[in-house]
């Protein structure tokens, strides 16, 4: 069943209309990538989703339930959780005080502490190091205290937004074994990512977006074989493996 | 490693912080035993007030990351109310300077709900209108007796309630009570949640905002909290210098009298505007006397040079690099 469900979405800035009619879904329990290029909407796409940017046209429904028009604060309080493309901590604050910031809408009975135990061990380096100051982190111990904030109020679904992009090729993979890690924990995922090879590897379906609406879908292991969209997105003298 | 550096610098310094804080607390009761002389009471009264109004804009421009460049305009709205209500309607001051700081809080809200859209040096220049608005009311307004200002009825002096007193001590002991107890309620500020909440919206508005803050709402209460202490200390200000007008309270130049405070001692910790007010009310008041006559004017010259030395050797205040935030 779709967790879910975008029909037909127009939305922008101002007079500019950037997403023209994206059709998607998240089915629970998957790890479903968007993907396309640059200025494609993908970034728009979420942002509209998390109710940064009003839908001039089209719905999301979230759990059958429409969504359009509500607040970051009562989408968290939903279950959703959207973890920024950009390094986004705030720096001058400790890794503890980071993850407490991601349970700001939790209820005065919500035990944050007990959570806060749970994200180390998932990520056990945070703990060691929990009263660091989020600026003094590397990239990928950056990327481990957005993906603890996101998870800080045990959200069903998560909207991740290029969870690799400005880190080292040689730590791609473990972002996405982490990401894989949340996914079995129960939490759905809906992700854009560039690294698109990679990215497939580690999703259940696949969303393809161009100039603003959905141009082509399908599982995650079969949407490379669309020889139009490996044309677009991977160079001939790349070698593509993990076909099947 | 930077981590643990950090880690045992926190863990230290807040035992020594507090026995520091008792020892200056104690220095500073102990003053009036060493000299109540007429100058030395007068400084320390000023800084008083002073530590008042740095805590007062610390909560707007320090933690919450909103630069008011407009504060005087809450700080006079406090002192003409409290003025207004004592000598026009007989209402104590002991009383009065509690109003005066609601309907500062409430000046300040609309201040606030007018300018809150705004972000960085666009919310700056509208605070910096909103000072200039309020110079020329305080100038033409007749209800408020304009440039001429209000005096206090001297018949009144040292009577009970009227807060007019014949000497400086219970001035002294009040005033400094009152920056007491503000920096106190900061530090609880500090250490709450409310406190982080507030950092996080001047650290980044908009990651703020995706943690589910109602960054608008936040705002506004800083700015309650920050103009209701600011009216409070401009009724108390009244008070002391038993005179209201706009040219001491709205002139362009108070609103900055106001930030150089925290901005000496320290933007966004508790201390700061302690520290900021002790340096900055010692040489403003010195100089001014010192250097009278024919080198008027030089006091800020040397204020000047202070703020120079402190951006290349302390960029954020004395206490910001030494102490790190106060938790």
């Amino acid at each position: 069943m779709a967790i879910l469900d975008i029909e037909n979405l127009h939305a922008g800035y101002g007079q500019h209309l950037v997403l023209k009619g994206v059709d998607a879904q998240a089915e629970e329990g998957d790890i479903t990538l968007v993907m396309g290029p640059n200025g494609a909407g993908k970034s728009t796409l979420f942002k509209t989703i998390f109710g940064l940017l009003d839908p001039s046209e089209g719905s999301v429904t979230f759990h059958g339930e429409d969504i359009t028009g509500c607040t970051q604060e009562e989408l968290l309080d939903r279950g959703m959780a959207y973890v920024l493309q950009r390094s986004a901590l705030f720096e001058d604050m400790t890794i503890r005080e980071n993850l407490e910031m991601g349970a700001y809408v939790a209820d005065r009975d919500y035990d944050v502490d007990g959570k806060i135990e749970e994200i180390y061990d998932l990520f056990p380096i945070l703990e060691e190091r929990s009263n660091a100051k989020a600026g003094t982190l590397s990239g990928g111990q950056r990327q481990m205290v957005e993906f603890g904030r996101g998870l800080m109020l045990d959200p069903e679904f998560m909207l991740i937004d290029e969870p690799t992009a400005g880190l080292a090729p040689k730590i791609i993979d473990q972002v996405f074994e982490r990401v894989q890690q949340i996914n079995e924990t129960g939490v759905t995922i809906f992700m854009i990512e560039q690294n698109i090879k990679t990215g497939l590897e580690y999703s259940d379906y696949a969303y393809v977006l161009d100039n603003g609406a959905t141009r082509f879908h399908g599982p995650a292991d079969t949407i490379l074989d669309n020889p139009e969209i490996r044309d677009a997105y991977l160079s001939e003298n790349v070698s593509y493996e993990g076909s099947e | 490693m930077i981590g643990t550096i950090r880690d045992r610098l926190n863990d230290l310094p807040t035992r020594q912080r507090w026995a520091l804080a008792g020892v200056v607390l104690l220095g500073l009761l102990a003053v009036p035993q060493v000299s109540t002389n007429f100058f030395v009471m007068n400084v320390f009264i000023y800084a008083f007030i002073f530590i008042g109004l740095g805590q007062s804009w610390n909560v707007i421009g320090g933690y919450a990351g909103q630069f008011s460049l407009g504060h005087a305009v809450m700080f006079a709205v406090g002192g003409y109310t409290t003025a207004i209500l004592f000598i026009r309607h007989g209402v104590t001051p002991y009383v009065g300077i509690f109003a005066g700081g609601f309907v500062a809080a409430a000046v300040g809200l609309f201040l606030g709900a007018a300018t809150f859209r705004l972000r960085y040096h666009y919310f700056a220049m509208a605070t910096l209108a909103a000072a200039l608005i309020g110079k020329t009311v305080g100038f033409r307004w007749e209800y408020i007796n304009g440039a001429s200002g209000i005096e206090y009825p001297f018949a009144q002096l040292g009577t009970p309630w009227s807060m007019m007193f014949r000497d400086k001590l219970p001035y002294f002991y009040l005033i400094g009570v009152m920056a007491l107890a503000t920096t106190l309620v900061i530090y609880r500020m500090d250490r709450s949640k409310l406190g982080m909440y507030l950092r996080s919206i001047d650290m980044d508005q908009g990651l703020a905002r995706n943690s589910g803050l109602n960054v608008f709402n936040y705002k506004m209460y800083a700015m309650g909290v920050s103009s209701y202490i600011a009216g409070v200390f401009g009724g108390l200000y009244a008070q002391y210098v038993l005179y209201i007008d706009p040219m001491s309270t709205l002139r362009v130049l108070r609103n900055i009298d106001i930030i150089i405070v925290p901005i000496i001692g320290g933007v966004g910790t508790v201390l700061g505007p302690v520290v900021g007010a002790f340096i900055f009310i010692p040489i403003r008041e010195y100089t001014r006397t010192g250097l009278s006559g024919g080198y008027t004017g030089l006091g800020w010259v040397v204020v000047g040079v202070v703020i120079v030395l402190i951006s290349i050797y302390r960029p954020g205040g004395v206490l910001n690099q030494y102490f790190g935030r106060w938790d």
